[in-house]
């Protein structure tokens, strides 16, 4: 058996990252004006200072811990199973028989779509299973999706 | 017992005429309850409500009426069809290869009109299940024979097949069980505080405080009791045969394989008697009741020795012999992640089955056929990566079983995982067949 290790791990679409640090961003820009706003009007341009800078810094942490993330997701098709991991603080792997798939779905959010990015889930007969993959562009998404049900189909076993 | 004048094929068959009748039976029996409570309050506030909640019957009593009307049942070419519905027409199709459980049920007054109905369980929770009720008590066990040799691959004239008793569960046993759970033990514990307490401050009005705790202990153990009086166990070519309940019982037949995982589970207080409790995931079984944490219909054995739930595991999982598994703990430095419960941890594999056991006052030892894996998973929080410690999650089927290696050291995890792949890969395909008379034409003879 192949170990895992020499597995060959895609990532997903950096514009996984892209669409993650423009939603941080544009929070931080909005809560950073209120509160720059909120501080300017009681006449206090020190708090209004600190305040912009706290909020800068959270929005720069945030944008490091969406980059780790990013680079924590990966997939490796193997000839009978998927291999997908993801997770900074709690690493999951979790390895899907094609055999076992029930259904697989391809969803994408409106922000999602704006990035031309989507999401993929695997489901099986458990609800335990938790096989998702973030960011993967349109075109991979279909594919992978084909090539899923495909093997899914000429593989699948009984209950 | 052959089924009279059952065919192969049938088609638009319609259910019993009292079907309604015991359908709105619960609705105002439920109602009459509420009215009986609130009647003082009814008739001054709300001189209205009674007419309110007659029309209400009268009109739920209609829609029942219309709604067996507009309902058929039939068999074509080995599935069964239900098509319902008044106004929105819905047809629901059963593929018999796909059955995992079939219930005979009958509630209280379907026994009085010796009406019962027939539940299929197919995989999908609950919306993989279709219910064909009422029937006439014969009918439904000829549906139910005929079903299961159709779904075992043979001619649905087969009769139904011989069982063999295995065990049954004395009533003493039944309530022993109830009262010794940790849920009714905790509401003694409630009752006998404010009672003490009572006593102590000599003011009997406190011990209304024990209300609460003396509802609990009522409503579980009258449900246990209500659920598993008169528990016995039958094995048959067909699969496990369950027989309980006090008002409402229940007939299950699981067919073989479809047991995916199976727990032997000891509550603190059932270590004085050496009782044991065996609970299975079986497909189709565990529906919205299982978010609930109910898995009412779960249980393969709801009290009994170690080794007569030996025995029902033996005949759930054929070929099983979980106390032949070598089981392993895990590493000492565990204590720093789970200081109760690190020590209680041991996981084990074979060639055929994976199990586990754990735990400090309820003592759960698990186990899971490879061929029934679902997916496998590995995942390390913070805390355990701190400790090179990972879990390997063995996914099953929704149930009241998990099959979780915890805290294992990180390299053996993966090896676990990459070990679990491979054996459950090779055990899939090994697999049996879904129609099981199929290969088993010896099994005839058994039982």
């Amino acid at each position: 058996m192949t170990a895992l290790n020499s597995q060959q791990w895609v990532g997903v679409s950096p514009r996984l990252r892209a669409m993650r640090r423009a939603v941080l961003g544009a929070v931080a820009i909005l809560v950073g004006a209120g509160v720059v706003i909120g501080f300017a009007a009681a006449g206090s341009v020190v708090g209004a200072v600190l305040g912009a800078l706290g909020i800068a810094l959270v929005a720069i942490a945030g944008s490091i811990v969406v980059g780790r993330n990013y680079d924590s997701w990966g997939y490796a098709e193997r000839g009978a199973d998927l291999l997908v991991t993801h997770g900074v603080m709690v690493r999951r792997l979790v390895v899907v028989p094609y055999g076992r798939m029930q259904l697989v779905d391809v969803t994408a959010g409106p922000i999602e779509r704006r990035f031309g990015i989507s999401t993929l889930r695997l489901h099986t007969a458990s609800a335990g299973t938790d096989a998702r993959i973030h960011g993967l562009t349109a075109a991979e998404a279909t594919r992978l999706r084909d090539r899923l049900a495909a093997l899914g189909e000429s593989q699948s076993a009984g209950l | 017992m052959t089924a009279p004048g059952l065919p192969g094929e049938i088609r638009g068959r319609r259910l019993h005429p009292l079907t309604p009748l015991i359908r709105a039976s619960r609705l105002v029996v439920s109602l009459a309850a509420v009215a009986a409570y609130n009647v003082e309050a009814l008739r001054h506030r709300h001189p209205w409500l009674p007419y309110a909640v007659l029309a209400f019957v009268v009109l739920g009593g209609v829609g029942s009426a219309l709604s067996w009307a507009f309902t058929r049942y039939r068999i074509v070419g080995g599935d069964v069809h239900v098509d319902s519905g008044v106004f929105v027409r819905r047809s629901r199709q059963v593929r018999i290869d796909r059955l995992q459980a079939i219930d005979v049920v009958q509630p209280l007054l379907a026994r009085a009109f010796g009406l019962a109905e027939l539940k299929l369980d197919m995989a999908g929770g609950a919306e993989g299940r279709v219910r064909l009720g009422y029937l006439p008590l014969e009918e439904a066990q000829a549906l139910r024979a005929s079903l299961l040799a159709m779904a075992a691959g043979l001619d649905h004239r087969t009769p139904e097949a011989p069982q063999q008793a295995l065990l049954h569960c004395s009533g003493a046993a039944i309530v022993g069980s109830a009262l010794l759970s940790t849920q009714a033990f905790i509401g003694f514990i409630w009752i006998g505080g404010f009672l003490v307490g009572a006593v102590g401050s000599r003011h009997p009005g406190v011990f209304t405080g024990a209300l609460p705790g003396a509802v609990s202990v009522f409503s579980t153990v009258g449900q246990t009791i209500q659920l598993h009086f008169g528990f016995t166990v039958a094995d048959s070519p067909d699969g496990l045969r369950l027989r309980h309940g006090l008002f409402e019982t229940r007939a299950q037949t699981v067919p073989p394989g479809r047991v995916q995982a199976v727990r032997i589970v000891q509550p603190v207080l059932w270590r004085i008697f050496g009782w044991v409790r065996v609970d299975a995931n079986i497909a189709g079984y565990a529906g919205r009741r299982a978010e609930e944490g109910q898995h009412r219909n779960s249980v393969l054995l709801p009290v009994g020795s170690r080794a007569q739930a030996l025995l029902v595991v033996s005949r759930a999982l054929p070929g099983v012999d979980i106390d032949a598994v070598e089981m392993t703990r895990v590493p000492s430095r565990a204590k720093w992640r789970s200081p109760l419960r690190w020590w209680t941890y041991r996981a084990g594999a074979d060639d055929t089955v994976v199990a586990v056991r754990s735990g400090l006052l309820t003592t759960v030892h698990a186990v899971m056929r490879h061929e029934k894996v679902q997916s496998v998973r590995l995942t390390a929080g913070p805390w355990q990566r701190l400790l090179r410690l990972a879990s390997v999650h063995i996914d099953s089927t929704k149930g009241p079983v998990d099959v979780v290696l915890r805290h294992r050291d990180v390299g053996e995890g993966r090896r676990i995982l990459d070990s679990e792949v491979v054996l459950s890969g090779r055990a899939r395909a090994a697999g049996g067949p879904e129609r099981w008379m199929t290969t088993h034409p010896s099994r005839l003879a058994g039982g």
